[in-house]
Order: structure tokens, then C-alpha cells, then sequence
């Protein structure tokens, strides 16, 4: 039905008023490309059709062969979670690993291997050409600004448990044209997860950071360490253009639509939807977080009511993330994303939860503005400084309601009553209240007609 | 940013919340600056705090009766992690009262303190001591995560039971005291000597076997009353010793017995120093029960399943170690052995002296540790030697009555006859050759 047309463009459901993801996409209907390779979830298996121009997919799977042939077969066992070597669940569970703290503060391990396991200059070069084939230019100047601000606050301000060697690289699933599987860079303030089904990638959910927010001058010390640069010598402002894209969008607002798009009494130290799934494998704790969104009575200004430049600077703001992977997918988003426009909304917050008449200041901790679409959601978060103290740094979120990672985590309604929640007597020791509190009808559940989320 | 938690311990009638909120976070969502000068946020703000967080906070049964909160309390936390933006917390304490009628094995709690005005903060709810389900506190279970779009959590622990917490309880003093390598060497060293009378500062020779049974019984009896005794007020929080000086106590005591095994140091009074020493194994015991008396019942309930565990353990390393003891002790090679066994209770006690009281890496930590891993095959064999050795009792006794008998109808009967009458019974040896000759008269 709407396989290919689907990955092509054109989001059916985005425009739907209430901002609900009920009729998005077709997932719905289980035509999804998904269904179309042969996938278990039904569907006709007798074609394998690839649903997206096959360019940018091919340059990926060269790359990782490059790039797996240089580590050898030891590492790559490390870095790929191949299908059949892994359950679904497992391979979930890898795939939401993923946090915006440095790795001493998760009480889980990001998949993959990390950058100091790379141990000549053929293998880090391989590693680069990965990363640049995964990311647009202005996504891998995201990547390496990162990297380099790590090194920043590791090597520069000395501060224990921070440095581009922590970053980690992980193929979950088996990188094929036609399958599943997603791409994953990770680390400290960095989460690139990159799904591909049927040779179409969806990108999110995607995070980035950065400490510090000024500008400073890289310290090199992966490269002075390891041998090879994994980012340039320079000096940096990392994630720049992505804040001012945002606060442009604010600044353009007459003083009476600033005040709408104000979200009173609201105030955020940190994005609202960060890895709330992190190593669960599911998808419900973000749902149970969409649907609170969904039904709140505050969600800011409506892009539909802004003036063509107005929403220009929107379309400015969401180009900034989807920017960051090729052009075929952003501009597919993007199309997406602009047709939701009439249920999209602009909002912003302070420290104070009063509105104030002059737009959002990064450099204020408790500055958070984001963009809140029937599919794209994207925020950003000026929150007090860790090393650096004294100054905001930045934490952003770049999600799609329907389509983070593909669409395929479970987590919709009816089953996953459970899903963070263990049960009060549930204690190992086997004994009677074991699993004793998955609270029924408690947010974790998707709400009914949710409808987004494939069964697994 | 720093998360809360709020950890619940339940009781019988009542439950009782931990909230640890961040200073930080707590002053965003109340537009105070509470951050800036912690130590006077409770004078300061104490009230205004209370009474917001009783606004947000509220617990029902299953039938939705509400519980009651009792006025809550509240002290200053400092952490340091420099993940954190801000390491000063808020230990605010809230004890929950179950309805009339109702039992506390149903909570939902309905929660929102910061995060009504922080929508970016979360909201960790431990259930960390639930007897009735076999919660000790060691093992918290994270029964939900509060935070924007989830104000509400359900702890159901209605399966469990005061029974179940019993046996769990039961079955933990069991492997303490099983697994306690410690507190085992310690009654083992005090049991070696048991069977010999001491003359003159040596172990001159062995007591009958009644009398070295009545010794034996009479000093682990003591070791336990004086353990009960301080499992009982220690872990009811009336004494707390740093368990440090605790541990190093007990090193003490295994060195001190042994050293009674090797020579006798206070022959006779034994049972006083089993009792002393008892007193110290006790304090130790007790570290397993912490944290449990916040409520009276489930206190006396887990108190007295972990020590009849631990006495029930003990009876029956006693009743496996005994028969061995009474025949060995009846052994030529017994003072050898007693002296071996004193000497490697020594050689542990010291290096565990070293390791607890002086922080020193201990010398023996390897042998000490494959004596604990050995610890199961040490039982069963001990389990083979004791039912032998409970046979060749059995035996003797057998043949000590036919010994009267035909002493009564034989009355010049002499030895070498009743010898090969024994040594048809028993295969090695001839048992009254086992005895020292004071004993025979006692069989």
C-alpha cells in the first residue's frame, strides 16, 4: 500500500490537530516498510524491496566493512550485536543504552567498543570515515565538538571520568539493506542512534550536549594519546548554531505570543524526555512522558498560528537536527515534520517559571525551549554547569514520536503494565511477591489508541 | 541533576517513607533559595517544606481509604558526587499509618513533591525493608519511577506473609552461622578441650563420656544465651558498636580459645567465657537485622526467625561435631590433634587480628577463605565420621553392657576375652584400648 510512498515523505497522521501520533505513518495498519522486507510482524514476505534510495545505506555498510575489516575480528565481535546472536530483546535493550552522563554515573554499560580500543592509525581512520559516512558535515562537527569538549574537561580541567577514549561505537542487529538494525555513537552528551529498515533511516532518538557552552581550544589529547586525531585540532563553540536557530525562533515573537508560548509555572533543569528508557528495552516510559504532554492544557504557541517567517525559523531550528544525517533523510523528516505543523508547538520556560518579557537566555541555567510536534520533539535545556561551574551548558533531545528506532521498541499500550517497575517483594530469593507491583493502569502503560508502536 | 528517592519500609501498621530530595531541585519548585545556604534550610524553611510536601504526597489502601501522615521530620544530607550539581539533600521522614481496619500489604502512593514545578525531575521508589516479603534492607527493589507523566505508584505486596518473612528469616540465620567461618572456629576451639579435665595446667586426661557430653552442652548453651542476649538489644538499636571493633573482638576470641585448647587458661569457667564471648558474636549477628527496628513486630518477628536459625544451625553442627569429639577425644592421637587444631585456630584468629584490627593484608586471607569455600565438604565429611563415631558409641555402649553382663556371669573373666569379643563387633580395634584406664570403669 504505502510502503515506499511512506519512507518517501508525507506523514499522514502529522496533521492531525490534537497532536496525537493516532494515525501516523500506517504503523496502525501494519503496511509498513517494515512489513513489506518480510519482518515477523505479518505481512507479505515473499518480496524483499528496499523502501529508500539505497546511496546513503550503501555508503554506511561500506564503511562499517572498512572499518570492522581494520579492527579485526575480535573487536567486531564486540561492536556488532549481530540477529543471530542476540534475542529481540536483547538487542532492545541494546539499543536503549544509551544516556547523556559520562560513563562513571550509568549503572549500565553502553554497547560497543570504546575509542581507546582502537589501537593503530588505520583503525581510527576507518573509525572517522564511519562516523563521516553516519553523519552529514554538520552532524560530524557536532560529533567532533563533542569529543573535543570531553577531552576539554578531562585533560584541560582535569576532571576525572571525562575524555574522547569513553566514546563508544555499536552496530546492534545485522547491517544489511534491507534489515533492521541501528548504528549507535554514544558517550558523555552524545547519543547518535541510527536505525535503518529497509535501507530508510530514522535517526532518533537522538541527544546532544556539551560542557563547556563557550568557546575553548581543543587539547588534542586522544590524538597526542592514540596517535590519530578523531577531531581536528581548533578551537570550538559546539552546538552553537543549533541554540541561537532555537532562541532565533523566540526572538522573532511579538511580546503578546512569548508570553503564550511561555509555559507558566513550568520550570525544567533538565530536558524532559532524556533516556527515560535507558536499558529497558521498551518504549512506554517515553510514551507515558508523550502522553502526559499530549494532554496537558499547556503546551505553548502554535507553529500554524505563526506568521511564514515565524514558522521559517522553525523550519530553521528542526533543519539543524535533521541536518545532522544525509539529505535524503532529513529532507524526508523535514517534509514530515512541516506538515505538522498545525499541532506543533513552540514553547520555552525559565528558572522562574514567570514570563518575562525578553526571549530565552542561554546563559541562564533553567532556560529550556522546545519544539513540540505530532512527531518531532525537539528541546533544549541550559542547565547548571558540572566541571564548569558557574556556567549553563547545553543538553538537547531530538526525538520523533512515531519513529524512534524505527518504531520497533515494545511499549504500547496493554503490554508493559511492568516495565520499570519491579514487583515490592520481588527479592531473587524466589519467594511469594515477586513481581508483585507492576502497577496497573500506572503511566507506564501506552494509553489506549496510541496506536503508534508496532508489537514486537 | 540529582533524581529523589523515596524509600519505603513497611511495617505492620504503618509505613514508613525516606524522602531524599535535592536542595537544588526542592528550592526550583519552591522559588527559595535553598541551595545557597543549607545548614539553615531547616530552621528556616522547616514548616514551609512540611507542609508543601504533605500537599504533595498521599498514600491509599486498596479499597482507596486514605492513610494517615504523621508529622513529618527532617534532616541535612551531604553527598559527594560530581555528577551532581548540588550534593546537599533534604532526609525527610514520613511515616505513613494504615487505615483502620486496612493492613499495610497495599499501598498506592500518589506523588508529585518537585516535580509539579521541575517537570524535568525524577523520582527513584525503593521498597527497601518488607519483612512479610523477605525485604532485609540489603537488597532495595525499585517498585516505580516517578516523574512527569507518572505521579502514581503501586506497592503491592500482598503475597507476602509474617510466616514467610519468618522462614526467610529462619534460613538467613542458618547461613550466617554456617557460613561464618568466624563464629564457627570460635565454638569448634571452645568444644576441643571440652572432654579433658585440666590438671596442673595440661590437659591431663579425658573426663567420662557423660561428663564430657554435660561440657560440651553446657558451654555452646552458654555461647548462646550470651549471643541472644546482644542479638536482641543490639539489633533493636540499643547498642550500636562500630563493627570494626566488633569484628576485631571476635579474631580475639578464636585466639583466646584456642589458645584454652592448647593449654588450659581458665579450665572450669569455660561456660563464662563462652558466655562473654557470646555477648560479642552477637553484636556482630545483629548487623543483619539493621535498620529493622522502626517497627516493634517485624523486629520480634525477623529477630526471632534469624536466631532460632542460627540456634537451629548450631544444634545440629553440635549433634555432628559431638560423637567425633567423644570418640576422638578417647584417642591416644587426641592431644595432638586438640594441639593441631589449636594452632590453625590460632594462626586464623591472628590474621584476622591483622586484617580487623590492624588493616593489614592478611597472610592467611587464602587459607581462610578455602576453609570457608571448604566449608561444605568439611560438613560432609564431618556428617561420614559423626555417624561412624555415633556408631562406634553405640557399640561400645552395646558392648559395655555385655561387658557387665558377662562380668556378672563370668565373674574371673579376663580382658584379652572381652577384647576378642569386641573386636568381633567393631572391625579396627578393640575399643576399651581406645579408653584411657580411668575411663573403663565408667563404661
Amino acid at each position: 500500500m504505502m510502503s515506499v510512498a511512506d519512507c518517501g515523505g508525507g506523514d499522514n497522521g502529522a496533521g492531525t490537530a490534537d497532536g496525537s501520533t493516532t494515525s501516523d505513518a500506517g504503523t496502525g495498519d501494519g503496511s509498513t516498510q517494515g512489513d513489506a522486507v518480510g519482518s515477523a510482524d505479518g505481512g507479505d514476505a515473499s518480496t524483499i524491496v528496499a523502501a529508500c534510495d539505497l546511496t546513503y545505506v550503501d555508503a554506511v555498510l561500506a564503511a562499517i566493512t572498512t572499518f570492522e575489516s581494520a579492527i579485526g575480528t575480535t573487536l567486531t565481535a564486540a561492536t556488532e550485536y549481530d540477529d543471530s546472536a542476540n534475542s529481540t530483546t536483547q538487542l532492545d535493550v541494546y539499543k536503549t543504552n544509551w544516556s547523556n552522563l559520562p560513563p562513571g554515573a550509568i549503572s549500565f554499560s553502553r554497547p560497543g567498543i570504546t575509542l581507546s580500543e582502537l589501537s593503530s592509525a588505520n583503525q581510527i581512520n576507518a573509525f572517522n570515515g564511519l562516523v563521516q559516512a553516519a553523519l552529514s558535515s554538520a552532524g560530524y562537527t557536532d560529533f567532533t565538538g563533542v569529543l573535543a569538549a570531553d577531552d576539554y574537561l578531562g585533560y584541560t580541567k582535569n576532571a576525572n571520568g571525562y575524555g574522547a577514549e569513553l566514546y563508544h561505537v555499536a552496530v546492534v542487529g545485522t547491517p544489511s539493506e534491507t534489515g533492521l538494525w541501528t548504528l549507535m555513537f554514544g558517550g558523555h552528551h552524545m547519543a547518535f542512534n541510527v536505525t535503518f529498515n529497509a535501507a530508510c533511516s530514522y535517526p532518533t532518538p537522538h541527544h546532544i550536549g556539551v560542557e563547556p557552552r563557550t568557546q575553548f581550544t581543543s587539547n588534542d589529547h586522544y590524538a597526542s594519546t592514540y596517535g590519530t586525531a578523531v577531531y581536528p585540532s581548533a578551537s570550538y563553540q559546539v552546538l552553537a548554531t543549533k541554540a541561537s536557530a532555537m532562541v532565533a525562533i523566540f526572538s522573532a515573537l511579538s511580546s503578546a505570543e512569548l508570553a503564550s508560548a511561555f509555559l507558566t509555572g513550568q520550570t525544567f533543569n533538565d530536558i524532559l524526555i532524556g533516556p527515560v528508557e535507558a536499558n529497558t528495552g521498551l518504549y512506554s516510559a517515553v510514551t507515558a512522558k508523550f502522553d502526559a504532554i499530549a494532554s496537558s492544557s499547556d503546551r505553548g504557541l502554535l507553529v500554524s498560528s505563526l506568521s511564514s517567517t515565524e514558522q521559517n525559523l522553525v523550519t530553521a531550528t528542526i533543519q539543524e537536527y535533521v541536518g545532522d544525517y544525509d539529505t535524503a533523510t532529513a529532507s524526508r523528516l523535514l517534509a514530515d515534520y512541516e506538515s505538522g505543523y498545525a499541532g506543533t508547538y513552540v514553547a520555552w520556560a525559565n528558572a522562574s517559571g514567570t514570563a518575562t518579557t525578553t526571549p530565552p537566555d542561554v546563559t541562564e541555567s533553567g532556560t529550556y525551549m522546545r519544539i513540540d510536534g505530532p512527531r518531532v520533539w525537539i528541546e533544549i535545556a541550559c542547565q547548571a554547569g558540572i566541571v564548569i561551574q558557574g556556567q549553563s551548558h547545553y543538553h538537547m533531545m531530538f526525538r520523533d514520536k512515531t519513529y524512534d528506532y524505527y518504531n520497533e521498541l515494545s511499549g504500547s499500550a496493554g503490554n508493559d503494565a511492568g516495565t520499570s517497575m519491579v514487583g515490592g517483594g520481588n527479592d531473587g530469593g524466589g519467594p511469594p511477591g515477586d513481581g508483585g507491583g507492576g502497577p496497573p493502569g500506572d503511566g507506564g502503560g501506552g494509553p489506549p489508541g496510541d496506536g503508534g508502536m508496532v508489537d514486537p | 541533576v540529582p533524581p529523589s528517592t523515596v524509600t519505603l519500609d513497611i511495617g505492620r501498621r504503618f509505613v514508613s517513607a525516606t524522602l531524599f530530595l535535592p536542595l537544588s531541585e526542592l528550592g526550583t519548585a519552591l522559588a527559595l533559595p535553598l541551595a545557597g545556604d543549607a545548614s539553615s534550610v531547616p530552621t528556616r524553611y522547616g514548616p514551609t517544606i512540611a507542609e508543601y510536601v504533605r500537599h504533595h504526597m498521599r498514600a491509599k489502601d486498596r479499597l482507596g481509604r486514605a492513610y494517615t501522615l504523621r508529622p513529618l521530620t527532617m534532616d541535612l544530607k551531604h553527598t559527594e558526587n560530581r555528577e551532581w550539581v548540588s550534593n546537599d539533600w533534604l532526609e525527610v521522614h514520613a511515616d505513613f499509618d494504615a487505615p483502620p481496619e486496612s493492613s499495610t500489604d497495599f499501598l498506592e502512593l500518589d506523588y508529585d513533591v518537585i516535580f509539579h514545578r521541575v517537570l524535568s525531575h525524577e523520582v527513584f521508589v525503593y521498597v527497601s525493608h518488607d519483612l512479610r516479603n523477605g525485604l532485609m534492607g540489603d537488597k532495595p527493589q525499585l517498585v516505580g519511577m516517578l516523574g512527569f507523566g507518572s505521579t502514581h505508584v503501586v506497592v503491592d505486596g500482598v503475597r507476602g506473609s509474617w510466616w514467610f518473612g519468618f522462614r526467610r528469616m529462619f534460613s538467613l540465620g542458618m547461613h550466617h552461622i554456617s557460613e561464618g567461618t568466624d563464629h564457627l572456629l570460635f565454638l569448634l576451639e571452645l568444644l576441643l578441650p571440652a572432654p579433658w579435665l585440666a590438671l596442673a595446667g595440661q590437659w591431663r586426661e579425658r573426663k567420662t563420656t557423660a561428663a564430657a557430653f554435660r561440657s560440651i552442652v553446657v558451654i555452646a548453651g552458654g555461647f548462646t544465651l550470651g549471643h541472644c542476649l546482644t542479638l536482641a538489644v543490639a539489633s533493636a538499636g540499643y547498642v550500636h558498636l562500630p563493627s570494626r571493633a566488633v569484628e576485631s573482638a571476635i579474631a580475639i576470641s578464636i585466639l583466646v580459645s584456642s589458645m584454652h585448647a592448647w593449654r588450659p587458661i581458665f579450665p572450669g569457667r569455660e561456660v563464662w567465657i563462652a558466655f562473654a564471648f557470646g555477648l560479642v558474636h552477637g553484636l556482630a549477628f545483629a548487623t543483619v537485622l539493621t535498620g529493622l527496628s522502626f517497627d516493634g513486630i517485624t523486629l520480634a518477628v525477623a529477630l526471632a526467625g534469624f536466631n532460632l536459625g542460627i540456634e537451629w544451625m548450631q544444634l545440629l553442627l553440635i549433634a555432628v561435631v559431638l560423637p567425633i569429639l567423644l570418640v576422638l577425644s578417647a584417642t591416644r592421637a587426641y592431644p595432638v590433634l586438640r594441639n593441631a587444631g589449636a594452632a590453625v585456630g590460632a594462626a586464623c584468629a591472628l590474621g584476622w587480628i591483622a586484617e580487623r584490627g590492624f588493616l593489614l593484608s592478611n597472610p592467611l586471607r587464602a587459607f581462610t577463605d578455602w576453609l570457608a569455600a571448604f566449608t561444605p565438604w568439611a560438613i560432609a565429611t564431618a556428617l561420614g565420621a559423626s555417624g561412624v563415631s555415633l556408631a562406634l558409641l553405640c557399640v561400645r555402649g552395646v558392648v559395655a553392657r555385655q561387658h557387665r553382663s558377662l562380668a556378672l556371669s563370668l565373674r574371673d573373666t579376663d580382658a584379652p576375652a572381652i577384647a576378642g569379643l569386641v573386636q568381633e563387633v567393631t572391625r579396627p580395634r578393640p575399643t576399651t584400648d581406645l579408653l584411657p584406664p580411668r575411663d573403663r570403669e565408667g563404661w
